[in-house]
Protein backbone atom coordinates (compact mmCIF):
# COMPACT_ATOMS: atom_id res chain seq x y z
CA UNK A 1 0.00 0.00 0.00
CA UNK A 2 1.07 3.52 -0.75
CA UNK A 3 2.60 5.24 2.28
CA UNK A 4 0.41 8.32 2.15
CA UNK A 5 -2.75 6.20 2.01
CA UNK A 6 -1.48 4.09 4.89
CA UNK A 7 -0.80 7.19 6.97
CA UNK A 8 -4.28 8.51 6.20
CA UNK A 9 -5.89 5.20 7.15
CA UNK A 10 -4.02 5.08 10.45
CA UNK A 11 -4.63 8.73 11.34
CA UNK A 12 -8.07 8.35 13.02
CA UNK A 13 -6.88 5.56 15.30
CA UNK A 14 -3.65 7.42 16.07
CA UNK A 15 -5.55 10.62 16.88
CA UNK A 16 -7.93 8.72 19.16
CA UNK A 17 -5.06 7.00 20.96
CA UNK A 18 -3.23 10.31 21.47
CA UNK A 19 -6.40 12.00 22.76
CA UNK A 20 -7.55 9.20 25.07
CA UNK A 21 -4.26 7.64 26.18
CA UNK A 22 -1.42 10.02 25.47
CA UNK A 23 -2.98 13.26 26.78
CA UNK A 24 -4.46 11.78 30.01
CA UNK A 25 -1.15 10.06 30.64
CA UNK A 26 0.71 13.37 30.29
CA UNK A 27 -1.82 15.06 32.59
CA UNK A 28 -1.41 12.29 35.20
CA UNK A 29 2.36 12.54 34.97
CA UNK A 30 2.20 16.29 35.48
CA UNK A 31 -0.22 15.99 38.46
CA UNK A 32 1.80 13.28 40.17
CA UNK A 33 4.70 15.63 40.79
CA UNK A 34 2.73 18.62 42.17
CA UNK A 35 1.00 19.42 45.48
CA UNK A 36 -2.68 19.08 46.34
CA UNK A 37 -5.04 22.03 46.16
CA UNK A 38 -7.33 22.66 49.11
CA UNK A 39 -10.48 21.84 47.10
CA UNK A 40 -9.02 19.33 44.66
CA UNK A 41 -6.88 20.08 41.65
CA UNK A 42 -3.16 20.65 41.83
CA UNK A 43 -0.98 23.55 42.82
CA UNK A 44 2.74 24.19 42.68
CA UNK A 45 5.34 23.55 43.90
CA UNK A 46 6.73 20.49 42.13
CA UNK A 47 7.50 17.75 44.64
CA UNK A 48 8.35 14.05 45.07
CA UNK A 49 6.27 13.80 48.22
CA UNK A 50 3.41 11.83 46.53
CA UNK A 51 5.87 9.13 45.56
CA UNK A 52 7.38 8.94 49.04
CA UNK A 53 3.88 8.33 50.45
CA UNK A 54 3.54 5.23 48.29
CA UNK A 55 6.10 3.52 50.51
CA UNK A 56 3.74 3.97 53.49
CA UNK A 57 2.81 0.42 54.65
CA UNK A 58 -0.88 1.35 54.41
CA UNK A 59 -0.69 2.17 50.70
CA UNK A 60 1.94 -0.42 49.91
CA UNK A 61 -0.36 -2.98 51.53
CA UNK A 62 -3.26 -1.92 49.32
CA UNK A 63 -1.11 -2.22 46.19
CA UNK A 64 0.21 -5.65 47.19
CA UNK A 65 -3.30 -6.79 48.07
CA UNK A 66 -4.47 -5.65 44.64
CA UNK A 67 -1.78 -7.74 43.00
CA UNK A 68 -2.73 -10.71 45.14
CA UNK A 69 -6.47 -10.45 44.42
CA UNK A 70 -5.80 -9.98 40.69
CA UNK A 71 -3.45 -12.98 40.68
CA UNK A 72 -5.93 -15.22 42.50
CA UNK A 73 -8.76 -14.17 40.18
CA UNK A 74 -6.60 -14.73 37.11
CA UNK A 75 -5.54 -18.16 38.32
CA UNK A 76 -9.15 -19.16 39.00
CA UNK A 77 -10.16 -17.90 35.55
CA UNK A 78 -7.38 -19.94 33.94
CA UNK A 79 -8.28 -23.12 35.81
CA UNK A 80 -11.95 -22.78 34.86
CA UNK A 81 -11.48 -21.48 31.33
CA UNK A 82 -9.04 -24.14 30.13
CA UNK A 83 -11.39 -27.12 30.32
CA UNK A 84 -14.19 -24.95 28.99
CA UNK A 85 -12.14 -23.81 25.99
CA UNK A 86 -11.07 -27.41 25.33
CA UNK A 87 -14.65 -28.61 25.49
CA UNK A 88 -15.77 -25.90 23.07
CA UNK A 89 -12.97 -26.81 20.64
CA UNK A 90 -14.26 -30.37 20.59
CA UNK A 91 -17.98 -29.62 20.54
CA UNK A 92 -18.40 -29.97 16.78
CA UNK A 93 -21.52 -28.29 15.53
CA UNK A 94 -22.31 -26.72 18.91
CA UNK A 95 -19.12 -24.68 18.77
CA UNK A 96 -20.60 -21.41 17.55
CA UNK A 97 -23.53 -21.60 19.94
CA UNK A 98 -21.23 -22.21 22.91
CA UNK A 99 -18.96 -19.35 21.90
CA UNK A 100 -21.99 -17.08 21.64
CA UNK A 101 -23.00 -18.15 25.16
CA UNK A 102 -19.53 -17.29 26.46
CA UNK A 103 -19.95 -13.80 25.03
CA UNK A 104 -23.59 -13.44 26.06
CA UNK A 105 -22.80 -11.47 29.29
CA UNK A 106 -21.37 -8.67 27.15
CA UNK A 107 -24.89 -7.93 25.96
CA UNK A 108 -25.57 -6.31 29.33
CA UNK A 109 -23.51 -3.70 31.11
CA UNK A 110 -21.10 -4.87 33.79
CA UNK A 111 -22.78 -2.53 36.28
CA UNK A 112 -26.14 -4.27 35.86
CA UNK A 113 -24.58 -7.70 36.03
CA UNK A 114 -22.73 -6.76 39.22
CA UNK A 115 -25.96 -5.49 40.79
CA UNK A 116 -27.53 -8.79 39.81
CA UNK A 117 -24.85 -10.56 41.84
CA UNK A 118 -25.73 -8.35 44.81
CA UNK A 119 -29.35 -9.43 44.50
CA UNK A 120 -28.23 -13.04 44.48
CA UNK A 121 -25.74 -12.80 47.33
CA UNK A 122 -27.23 -10.39 49.87
CA UNK A 123 -28.84 -11.53 53.13
CA UNK A 124 -32.34 -11.36 51.63
CA UNK A 125 -31.06 -12.49 48.23
CA UNK A 126 -32.12 -15.48 46.21
CA UNK A 127 -29.50 -17.88 47.54
CA UNK A 128 -29.99 -17.08 51.22
CA UNK A 129 -33.79 -17.04 51.02
CA UNK A 130 -33.85 -20.41 49.26
CA UNK A 131 -31.48 -21.92 51.80
CA UNK A 132 -33.53 -20.43 54.66
CA UNK A 133 -36.76 -21.70 53.16
CA UNK A 134 -35.28 -25.15 52.70
CA UNK A 135 -34.31 -25.09 56.37
CA UNK A 136 -30.66 -25.70 55.61
CA UNK A 137 -29.55 -22.60 57.49
CA UNK A 138 -31.06 -20.60 60.35
CA UNK A 139 -29.59 -17.24 59.52
CA UNK A 140 -28.37 -15.78 56.24
CA UNK A 141 -24.85 -16.70 55.17
CA UNK A 142 -22.52 -13.69 54.81
CA UNK A 143 -22.15 -14.03 51.06
CA UNK A 144 -21.82 -10.37 50.16
CA UNK A 145 -19.42 -7.59 51.19
CA UNK A 146 -16.33 -9.73 51.64
CA UNK A 147 -13.25 -10.82 49.68
CA UNK A 148 -14.98 -13.97 48.49
CA UNK A 149 -17.68 -11.92 46.80
CA UNK A 150 -15.06 -9.64 45.22
CA UNK A 151 -13.07 -12.54 43.77
CA UNK A 152 -16.29 -14.22 42.62
CA UNK A 153 -17.31 -11.04 40.82
CA UNK A 154 -13.89 -10.58 39.24
CA UNK A 155 -13.73 -14.17 38.01
CA UNK A 156 -17.28 -13.97 36.69
CA UNK A 157 -16.65 -10.71 34.83
CA UNK A 158 -13.33 -11.74 33.29
CA UNK A 159 -13.87 -15.39 32.45
CA UNK A 160 -14.75 -14.68 28.78
CA UNK A 161 -11.48 -12.79 28.34
CA UNK A 162 -9.65 -15.96 29.34
CA UNK A 163 -11.85 -18.39 27.40
CA UNK A 164 -11.59 -16.64 24.03
CA UNK A 165 -7.78 -16.50 23.62
CA UNK A 166 -7.48 -20.04 24.99
CA UNK A 167 -10.09 -21.20 22.53
CA UNK A 168 -8.24 -19.48 19.67
CA UNK A 169 -4.97 -21.17 20.66
CA UNK A 170 -6.51 -24.62 21.14
CA UNK A 171 -8.55 -24.43 17.95
CA UNK A 172 -5.36 -23.95 15.94
CA UNK A 173 -3.81 -27.18 17.19
CA UNK A 174 -3.73 -29.96 14.66
CA UNK A 175 -6.00 -32.73 16.03
CA UNK A 176 -3.61 -35.41 14.80
CA UNK A 177 -1.02 -34.23 17.34
CA UNK A 178 -2.92 -35.80 20.22
CA UNK A 179 -3.44 -38.98 18.24
CA UNK A 180 0.28 -39.02 17.50
CA UNK A 181 1.06 -38.60 21.21
CA UNK A 182 -1.28 -41.47 22.13
CA UNK A 183 0.20 -43.53 19.32
CA UNK A 184 3.67 -42.99 20.79
CA UNK A 185 2.48 -44.21 24.17
CA UNK A 186 1.34 -41.09 26.01
CA UNK A 187 -1.81 -41.33 28.08
CA UNK A 188 -4.39 -38.56 27.83
CA UNK A 189 -2.99 -36.51 30.71
CA UNK A 190 0.59 -36.97 29.53
CA UNK A 191 -0.40 -35.78 26.05
CA UNK A 192 -2.19 -32.84 27.65
CA UNK A 193 0.87 -31.93 29.66
CA UNK A 194 3.43 -32.29 26.88
CA UNK A 195 1.41 -31.24 23.82
CA UNK A 196 -1.82 -29.36 24.50
CA UNK A 197 -0.57 -27.15 27.30
CA UNK A 198 2.75 -25.97 25.79
CA UNK A 199 1.09 -25.33 22.44
CA UNK A 200 -1.59 -23.27 24.17
CA UNK A 201 1.08 -21.07 25.79
CA UNK A 202 0.43 -18.02 23.58
CA UNK A 203 -3.28 -18.21 24.44
CA UNK A 204 -2.52 -18.63 28.13
CA UNK A 205 -0.25 -15.58 28.04
CA UNK A 206 -2.83 -13.49 26.21
CA UNK A 207 -5.59 -14.62 28.60
CA UNK A 208 -3.50 -13.82 31.68
CA UNK A 209 -2.78 -10.32 30.39
CA UNK A 210 -6.40 -9.71 29.42
CA UNK A 211 -7.62 -10.75 32.88
CA UNK A 212 -4.82 -9.74 35.23
CA UNK A 213 -4.46 -6.14 34.06
CA UNK A 214 -8.15 -5.18 34.29
CA UNK A 215 -8.43 -7.01 37.63
CA UNK A 216 -5.51 -5.01 38.97
CA UNK A 217 -7.18 -1.69 38.29
CA UNK A 218 -10.73 -2.79 38.98
CA UNK A 219 -12.94 -0.39 40.87
CA UNK A 220 -16.59 -1.20 40.27
CA UNK A 221 -16.65 -4.82 41.47
CA UNK A 222 -14.76 -4.41 44.78
CA UNK A 223 -16.77 -1.30 45.49
CA UNK A 224 -20.17 -2.97 44.96
CA UNK A 225 -19.49 -6.55 46.06
CA UNK A 226 -16.94 -5.65 48.73
CA UNK A 227 -19.14 -2.93 50.16
CA UNK A 228 -16.28 -0.52 50.79
CA UNK A 229 -14.68 -2.92 53.26
CA UNK A 230 -12.27 -4.18 50.67
CA UNK A 231 -9.93 -1.44 49.57
CA UNK A 232 -8.00 -2.18 46.40
CA UNK A 233 -5.86 0.06 44.22
CA UNK A 234 -8.81 1.12 42.06
CA UNK A 235 -10.81 2.22 45.09
CA UNK A 236 -7.79 4.00 46.52
CA UNK A 237 -7.30 5.99 43.31
CA UNK A 238 -10.99 6.83 43.09
CA UNK A 239 -10.93 8.00 46.70
CA UNK A 240 -8.00 10.31 46.15
CA UNK A 241 -9.76 12.04 43.27
CA UNK A 242 -13.08 12.36 45.16
CA UNK A 243 -13.41 12.22 48.93
CA UNK A 244 -9.74 12.79 49.80
CA UNK A 245 -9.31 15.59 47.24
CA UNK A 246 -5.70 14.57 46.74
CA UNK A 247 -5.31 14.50 42.97
CA UNK A 248 -1.50 14.40 42.94
CA UNK A 249 -1.40 11.29 45.14
CA UNK A 250 -4.16 9.63 43.08
CA UNK A 251 -2.11 10.31 39.95
CA UNK A 252 1.00 8.84 41.58
CA UNK A 253 -0.86 5.64 42.58
CA UNK A 254 -2.21 5.31 39.00
CA UNK A 255 1.22 5.70 37.50
CA UNK A 256 2.78 3.31 40.01
CA UNK A 257 0.24 0.65 39.08
CA UNK A 258 0.88 1.22 35.38
CA UNK A 259 4.64 1.05 35.94
CA UNK A 260 4.28 -2.23 37.83
CA UNK A 261 2.33 -3.76 34.93
CA UNK A 262 4.92 -2.54 32.45
CA UNK A 263 7.72 -4.10 34.49
CA UNK A 264 5.85 -7.41 34.52
CA UNK A 265 5.33 -7.27 30.76
CA UNK A 266 8.98 -6.42 30.23
CA UNK A 267 10.16 -9.29 32.42
CA UNK A 268 7.89 -11.68 30.52
CA UNK A 269 9.15 -10.43 27.14
CA UNK A 270 12.73 -10.89 28.31
CA UNK A 271 12.04 -14.41 29.52
CA UNK A 272 10.53 -15.35 26.17
CA UNK A 273 13.74 -14.58 24.33
CA UNK A 274 15.01 -17.77 25.92
CA UNK A 275 14.10 -20.91 23.95
CA UNK A 276 10.37 -21.52 24.28
CA UNK A 277 9.56 -23.63 27.36
CA UNK B 1 4.49 -68.04 7.57
CA UNK B 2 1.72 -67.58 10.14
CA UNK B 3 -0.45 -64.53 10.44
CA UNK B 4 1.22 -61.70 12.26
CA UNK B 5 -1.54 -59.16 12.01
CA UNK B 6 -5.01 -60.51 11.46
CA UNK B 7 -8.28 -58.73 10.79
CA UNK B 8 -11.41 -60.78 11.26
CA UNK B 9 -14.63 -59.49 9.74
CA UNK B 10 -13.65 -55.97 10.73
CA UNK B 11 -16.41 -53.41 10.32
CA UNK B 12 -16.97 -49.79 11.22
CA UNK B 13 -20.37 -48.22 10.92
CA UNK B 14 -21.25 -44.60 11.46
CA UNK B 15 -24.81 -43.40 11.73
CA UNK B 16 -26.12 -43.49 8.19
CA UNK B 17 -22.99 -44.85 6.54
CA UNK B 18 -20.76 -47.87 6.56
CA UNK B 19 -17.07 -47.05 6.38
CA UNK B 20 -15.88 -50.64 6.49
CA UNK B 21 -18.19 -53.56 5.82
CA UNK B 22 -16.44 -56.60 7.24
CA UNK B 23 -12.90 -57.14 6.01
CA UNK B 24 -10.86 -60.23 6.85
CA UNK B 25 -7.18 -60.29 6.20
CA UNK B 26 -3.94 -61.93 7.30
CA UNK B 27 -0.67 -60.05 7.05
CA UNK B 28 2.64 -61.86 7.54
CA UNK B 29 5.57 -60.71 9.66
CA UNK B 30 7.85 -58.43 7.65
CA UNK B 31 5.34 -57.87 4.86
CA UNK B 32 4.99 -54.52 3.12
CA UNK B 33 1.24 -54.41 2.76
CA UNK B 34 -0.73 -51.88 0.74
CA UNK B 35 -4.33 -50.83 1.29
CA UNK B 36 -5.45 -49.35 -2.01
CA UNK B 37 -8.69 -47.79 -3.13
CA UNK B 38 -10.49 -44.61 -4.10
CA UNK B 39 -11.40 -42.08 -1.43
CA UNK B 40 -14.16 -43.30 0.86
CA UNK B 41 -13.33 -46.96 0.28
CA UNK B 42 -12.46 -47.59 3.94
CA UNK B 43 -8.68 -47.83 3.67
CA UNK B 44 -7.94 -45.03 6.13
CA UNK B 45 -10.62 -46.33 8.48
CA UNK B 46 -8.87 -49.72 8.45
CA UNK B 47 -5.59 -48.07 9.37
CA UNK B 48 -7.19 -46.03 12.16
CA UNK B 49 -8.88 -49.14 13.54
CA UNK B 50 -5.53 -50.95 13.69
CA UNK B 51 -3.90 -47.91 15.33
CA UNK B 52 -6.74 -47.68 17.87
CA UNK B 53 -7.94 -44.16 17.04
CA UNK B 54 -11.33 -45.67 16.30
CA UNK B 55 -13.05 -48.74 17.65
CA UNK B 56 -14.65 -51.27 15.31
CA UNK B 57 -18.39 -51.86 15.48
CA UNK B 58 -17.81 -55.53 14.63
CA UNK B 59 -14.97 -57.96 14.22
CA UNK B 60 -11.55 -58.09 15.78
CA UNK B 61 -7.89 -57.32 15.24
CA UNK B 62 -5.20 -59.76 16.35
CA UNK B 63 -1.50 -58.96 16.62
CA UNK B 64 0.65 -62.06 17.21
CA UNK B 65 -2.51 -63.79 18.38
CA UNK B 66 -3.36 -61.12 20.95
CA UNK B 67 -6.48 -59.05 20.58
CA UNK B 68 -5.81 -55.38 19.89
CA UNK B 69 -9.33 -54.06 19.52
CA UNK B 70 -10.55 -52.47 22.71
CA UNK B 71 -7.05 -51.39 23.72
CA UNK B 72 -6.25 -47.67 23.63
CA UNK B 73 -3.59 -46.56 21.08
CA UNK B 74 -0.93 -46.20 23.78
CA UNK B 75 -1.19 -49.89 24.67
CA UNK B 76 -0.84 -51.20 21.13
CA UNK B 77 2.54 -52.20 19.81
CA UNK B 78 1.88 -50.47 16.52
CA UNK B 79 2.81 -46.96 15.45
CA UNK B 80 1.47 -44.57 12.85
CA UNK B 81 3.17 -42.20 10.43
CA UNK B 82 0.50 -39.63 9.71
CA UNK B 83 -0.19 -38.19 6.30
CA UNK B 84 0.57 -34.72 7.70
CA UNK B 85 3.37 -36.30 9.79
CA UNK B 86 1.87 -34.66 12.93
CA UNK B 87 5.28 -33.64 14.24
CA UNK B 88 5.13 -31.72 17.51
CA UNK B 89 5.83 -28.14 16.43
CA UNK B 90 7.19 -26.98 19.79
CA UNK B 91 9.73 -29.79 20.07
CA UNK B 92 13.04 -30.16 18.24
CA UNK B 93 13.75 -33.06 15.92
CA UNK B 94 15.54 -34.88 18.73
CA UNK B 95 12.72 -34.26 21.21
CA UNK B 96 10.19 -35.46 18.63
CA UNK B 97 12.17 -38.65 18.03
CA UNK B 98 12.59 -39.31 21.75
CA UNK B 99 8.97 -38.48 22.60
CA UNK B 100 7.73 -42.06 22.90
CA UNK B 101 10.73 -43.51 24.71
CA UNK B 102 9.43 -42.23 28.02
CA UNK B 103 6.32 -44.39 27.73
CA UNK B 104 7.39 -47.41 25.76
CA UNK B 105 10.14 -49.92 26.35
CA UNK B 106 12.20 -49.09 23.34
CA UNK B 107 15.86 -49.91 23.23
CA UNK B 108 16.47 -46.37 24.40
CA UNK B 109 19.41 -44.32 23.32
CA UNK B 110 20.89 -46.92 21.00
CA UNK B 111 17.66 -47.19 19.03
CA UNK B 112 17.55 -43.39 18.78
CA UNK B 113 21.12 -43.21 17.51
CA UNK B 114 20.49 -46.03 15.03
CA UNK B 115 17.37 -44.38 13.66
CA UNK B 116 19.01 -40.98 13.41
CA UNK B 117 21.88 -42.49 11.51
CA UNK B 118 19.70 -44.71 9.31
CA UNK B 119 17.46 -41.82 8.31
CA UNK B 120 20.29 -39.32 7.94
CA UNK B 121 18.93 -36.87 10.49
CA UNK B 122 22.21 -36.27 12.32
CA UNK B 123 22.58 -32.66 11.23
CA UNK B 124 18.97 -31.66 11.97
CA UNK B 125 18.53 -32.70 15.58
CA UNK B 126 18.21 -29.21 17.01
CA UNK B 127 15.88 -27.89 14.32
CA UNK B 128 12.17 -27.40 14.78
CA UNK B 129 9.70 -29.06 12.39
CA UNK B 130 8.90 -25.74 10.68
CA UNK B 131 12.57 -25.54 9.62
CA UNK B 132 12.47 -28.89 7.80
CA UNK B 133 11.66 -29.81 4.21
CA UNK B 134 8.80 -32.24 3.47
CA UNK B 135 11.17 -35.15 3.02
CA UNK B 136 12.95 -34.38 6.29
CA UNK B 137 9.66 -34.15 8.16
CA UNK B 138 8.73 -37.56 6.86
CA UNK B 139 12.02 -39.01 8.02
CA UNK B 140 11.53 -37.52 11.49
CA UNK B 141 8.04 -39.03 11.63
CA UNK B 142 9.49 -42.41 10.59
CA UNK B 143 12.27 -42.16 13.17
CA UNK B 144 9.84 -41.15 15.91
CA UNK B 145 7.87 -44.35 15.30
CA UNK B 146 10.76 -46.69 14.55
CA UNK B 147 12.69 -45.97 17.76
CA UNK B 148 9.86 -47.75 19.55
CA UNK B 149 10.45 -50.89 17.47
CA UNK B 150 6.73 -51.39 16.85
CA UNK B 151 5.53 -54.77 15.59
CA UNK B 152 3.65 -52.99 12.82
CA UNK B 153 4.24 -49.57 11.29
CA UNK B 154 1.15 -47.94 9.81
CA UNK B 155 1.65 -45.31 7.12
CA UNK B 156 -1.17 -43.07 5.95
CA UNK B 157 -0.56 -41.91 2.35
CA UNK B 158 3.19 -41.81 3.04
CA UNK B 159 4.16 -40.07 -0.20
CA UNK B 160 1.23 -37.75 -0.83
CA UNK B 161 2.61 -34.75 1.07
CA UNK B 162 5.89 -34.88 -0.85
CA UNK B 163 6.86 -32.96 -3.91
CA UNK B 164 6.25 -35.17 -6.99
CA UNK B 165 9.94 -35.13 -7.94
CA UNK B 166 10.83 -36.53 -4.55
CA UNK B 167 8.24 -39.31 -4.55
CA UNK B 168 10.07 -41.80 -6.74
CA UNK B 169 13.22 -41.43 -4.71
CA UNK B 170 11.40 -41.76 -1.36
CA UNK B 171 9.57 -44.82 -2.70
CA UNK B 172 12.87 -46.61 -3.13
CA UNK B 173 14.10 -45.37 0.25
CA UNK B 174 10.97 -46.59 2.02
CA UNK B 175 11.23 -50.02 0.46
CA UNK B 176 14.92 -50.26 1.44
CA UNK B 177 14.18 -49.02 4.94
CA UNK B 178 11.42 -51.58 5.43
CA UNK B 179 13.71 -54.43 4.32
CA UNK B 180 16.40 -53.16 6.65
CA UNK B 181 14.29 -52.87 9.79
CA UNK B 182 12.23 -55.97 9.02
CA UNK B 183 9.09 -54.47 10.55
CA UNK B 184 5.69 -55.14 9.04
CA UNK B 185 4.56 -52.02 7.15
CA UNK B 186 0.90 -51.44 6.38
CA UNK B 187 0.25 -48.40 4.25
CA UNK B 188 -2.71 -46.67 2.73
CA UNK B 189 -2.70 -45.11 -0.70
CA UNK B 190 -5.02 -44.10 -3.49
CA UNK B 191 -2.15 -44.12 -5.96
CA UNK B 192 -1.90 -47.35 -7.94
CA UNK B 193 1.71 -46.79 -8.88
CA UNK B 194 2.66 -46.34 -5.23
CA UNK B 195 0.77 -49.47 -4.26
CA UNK B 196 2.25 -51.54 -7.08
CA UNK B 197 5.81 -50.42 -6.51
CA UNK B 198 5.94 -50.66 -2.71
CA UNK B 199 3.73 -53.57 -1.72
CA UNK B 200 4.43 -57.24 -1.31
CA UNK B 201 0.67 -57.66 -1.39
CA UNK B 202 -2.20 -55.27 -1.97
CA UNK B 203 -5.75 -55.25 -0.72
CA UNK B 204 -7.96 -53.30 -3.09
CA UNK B 205 -10.98 -51.87 -1.28
CA UNK B 206 -14.21 -50.52 -2.72
CA UNK B 207 -17.14 -49.08 -0.78
CA UNK B 208 -15.86 -50.53 2.49
CA UNK B 209 -15.51 -54.05 1.10
CA UNK B 210 -12.66 -56.21 -0.11
CA UNK B 211 -12.46 -56.11 -3.92
CA UNK B 212 -9.31 -58.14 -4.46
CA UNK B 213 -6.31 -59.30 -2.48
CA UNK B 214 -3.08 -60.30 -4.14
CA UNK B 215 0.43 -59.49 -5.22
CA UNK B 216 0.94 -56.43 -7.44
CA UNK B 217 1.36 -58.76 -10.42
CA UNK B 218 -1.88 -60.59 -9.64
CA UNK B 219 -3.81 -57.36 -9.29
CA UNK B 220 -2.41 -55.81 -12.41
CA UNK B 221 -2.30 -58.85 -14.70
CA UNK B 222 -5.20 -60.89 -13.29
CA UNK B 223 -7.75 -58.42 -11.92
CA UNK B 224 -10.94 -60.22 -11.01
CA UNK B 225 -13.34 -57.37 -11.69
CA UNK B 226 -13.58 -54.56 -14.18
CA UNK B 227 -13.26 -52.12 -11.28
CA UNK B 228 -9.98 -53.71 -10.18
CA UNK B 229 -8.69 -53.80 -13.74
CA UNK B 230 -9.49 -50.14 -14.42
CA UNK B 231 -8.35 -48.93 -11.02
CA UNK B 232 -4.88 -50.39 -11.51
CA UNK B 233 -4.32 -49.04 -14.99
CA UNK B 234 -5.78 -48.22 -18.41
CA UNK B 235 -7.72 -51.00 -20.13
CA UNK B 236 -9.06 -51.81 -23.57
CA UNK B 237 -12.41 -53.54 -23.24
CA UNK B 238 -13.13 -55.90 -26.08
CA UNK B 239 -15.98 -58.41 -26.33
CA UNK B 240 -15.79 -60.66 -23.28
CA UNK B 241 -12.34 -59.68 -22.13
CA UNK B 242 -9.93 -56.82 -21.57
CA UNK B 243 -6.39 -56.02 -22.63
CA UNK B 244 -3.72 -53.78 -21.11
CA UNK B 245 -2.44 -51.24 -23.68
CA UNK B 246 1.05 -52.69 -23.34
CA UNK B 247 -0.28 -56.17 -24.19
CA UNK B 248 -1.98 -54.78 -27.28
CA UNK B 249 0.09 -54.67 -30.43
CA UNK B 250 -0.45 -52.80 -33.68
CA UNK B 251 1.25 -53.80 -36.94
CA UNK B 252 0.96 -53.23 -40.67
CA UNK B 253 1.57 -56.86 -41.51
CA UNK B 254 -0.62 -59.68 -40.17
CA UNK B 255 0.71 -61.06 -36.86
CA UNK B 256 2.46 -64.38 -36.70
CA UNK B 257 0.80 -67.62 -35.72
CA UNK B 258 -0.39 -67.96 -32.11
CA UNK B 259 -1.57 -64.37 -31.85
CA UNK B 260 -5.17 -63.30 -32.00
CA UNK B 261 -5.89 -60.27 -34.14
CA UNK B 262 -8.53 -57.90 -35.48
CA UNK B 263 -8.44 -55.43 -38.37
CA UNK B 264 -8.47 -51.76 -37.40
CA UNK B 265 -7.86 -48.18 -38.54
CA UNK B 266 -5.39 -45.86 -36.82
CA UNK B 267 -6.92 -42.75 -35.28
CA UNK B 268 -3.79 -41.19 -33.82
CA UNK B 269 -0.21 -42.07 -33.09
CA UNK B 270 1.85 -40.17 -30.54
CA UNK B 271 5.57 -40.60 -30.05
CA UNK B 272 6.28 -40.24 -26.31
CA UNK B 273 9.96 -41.13 -26.27
CA UNK B 274 9.87 -44.23 -24.13
CA UNK B 275 6.83 -45.56 -26.01
CA UNK B 276 4.48 -44.92 -28.87
CA UNK B 277 0.87 -44.36 -27.96
CA UNK B 278 -1.45 -45.55 -30.73
CA UNK B 279 -5.20 -45.12 -30.75
CA UNK B 280 -7.12 -47.25 -33.20
CA UNK B 281 -10.70 -48.21 -34.03
CA UNK B 282 -11.51 -51.87 -34.61
CA UNK B 283 -13.80 -52.55 -37.53
CA UNK B 284 -16.58 -53.29 -35.07
CA UNK B 285 -16.29 -49.71 -33.79
CA UNK B 286 -14.45 -50.42 -30.50
CA UNK B 287 -11.66 -47.99 -29.73
CA UNK B 288 -8.42 -49.34 -28.32
CA UNK B 289 -5.15 -47.91 -27.10
CA UNK B 290 -1.82 -49.63 -27.65
CA UNK B 291 1.56 -48.85 -26.19
CA UNK B 292 4.31 -49.88 -28.53
CA UNK B 293 8.04 -49.84 -28.33
CA UNK B 294 9.52 -46.63 -29.77
CA UNK B 295 11.54 -48.84 -32.12
CA UNK B 296 8.35 -50.11 -33.80
CA UNK B 297 8.05 -47.10 -36.13
CA UNK B 298 5.12 -44.69 -36.35
CA UNK B 299 1.71 -44.89 -37.92
CA UNK B 300 -0.35 -42.42 -39.91
CA UNK B 301 -3.96 -41.59 -39.00
CA UNK B 302 -6.35 -43.51 -41.25
CA UNK B 303 -3.84 -46.27 -41.93
CA UNK B 304 -5.20 -49.85 -41.98
CA UNK B 305 -3.51 -52.02 -39.37
CA UNK B 306 -3.80 -55.29 -37.49
CA UNK B 307 -4.40 -55.14 -33.75
CA UNK B 308 -3.08 -58.30 -32.12
CA UNK B 309 -2.53 -59.87 -28.71
CA UNK B 310 -1.65 -63.13 -27.00
CA UNK B 311 -4.55 -65.13 -25.70
CA UNK B 312 -2.88 -65.49 -22.28
CA UNK B 313 -2.84 -61.71 -21.90
CA UNK B 314 -6.62 -61.48 -22.09
CA UNK B 315 -8.09 -60.28 -18.81
CA UNK B 316 -11.33 -62.02 -17.94
CA UNK B 317 -12.87 -59.68 -15.39
CA UNK B 318 -16.31 -59.95 -13.88
CA UNK B 319 -18.72 -57.02 -14.19
CA UNK B 320 -18.77 -54.38 -13.08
Amino acid sequence: MNTRLRAAALAPAAALMIATVGVPFAVLAAYAFQSRGAYGGVVPPWTLENWQRLADPLYLGILLRSFFVAAVSTALCLVMAFPLAMAITRSGRWKNLLLALVMLPFWTSLLIRTYAWMFLLRDTGLINSLLLKAGLINEPLPLLYNWGAVVLGLVYAHLPFMVLPLYAALERQEPHLLEAAADLGARDWQAFWRITLPLAAPGIRAGILLVFIPCLGTYLIPDLLGGGKTILAGTLIQNQFTAARDWPFGAAVSLALMAAVLVLLWLEARRREEPLL
Amino acid sequence: MGAHLELQDLAKEYPGHTALAGVSLEIAQGEFFGLLGPSGCGKTTTLRLIAGFEQPTRGCILLEGRRLDGLPPYQRNVSTVFQSYALFPHLTVRENIEFGLRYRNGEGRRAVDDCIEMLGLGGKLNRYPRQLSGGEKQRVALARSLVLRPAVLLLDEPLSALDPNLRKQVRVELRTLQRRVGITFVFVTHDKEEALSLSDRILLLKNGGCEQLGTPQELYLRPRTRFAASFLGPMNWLEGFGLRPEATHVSRTPPGAGRKSAPARVLASLFLGNCIHVEAELDGGTRIVAELSPFDGTFQPGERVHVSWREEDEIRAAEP
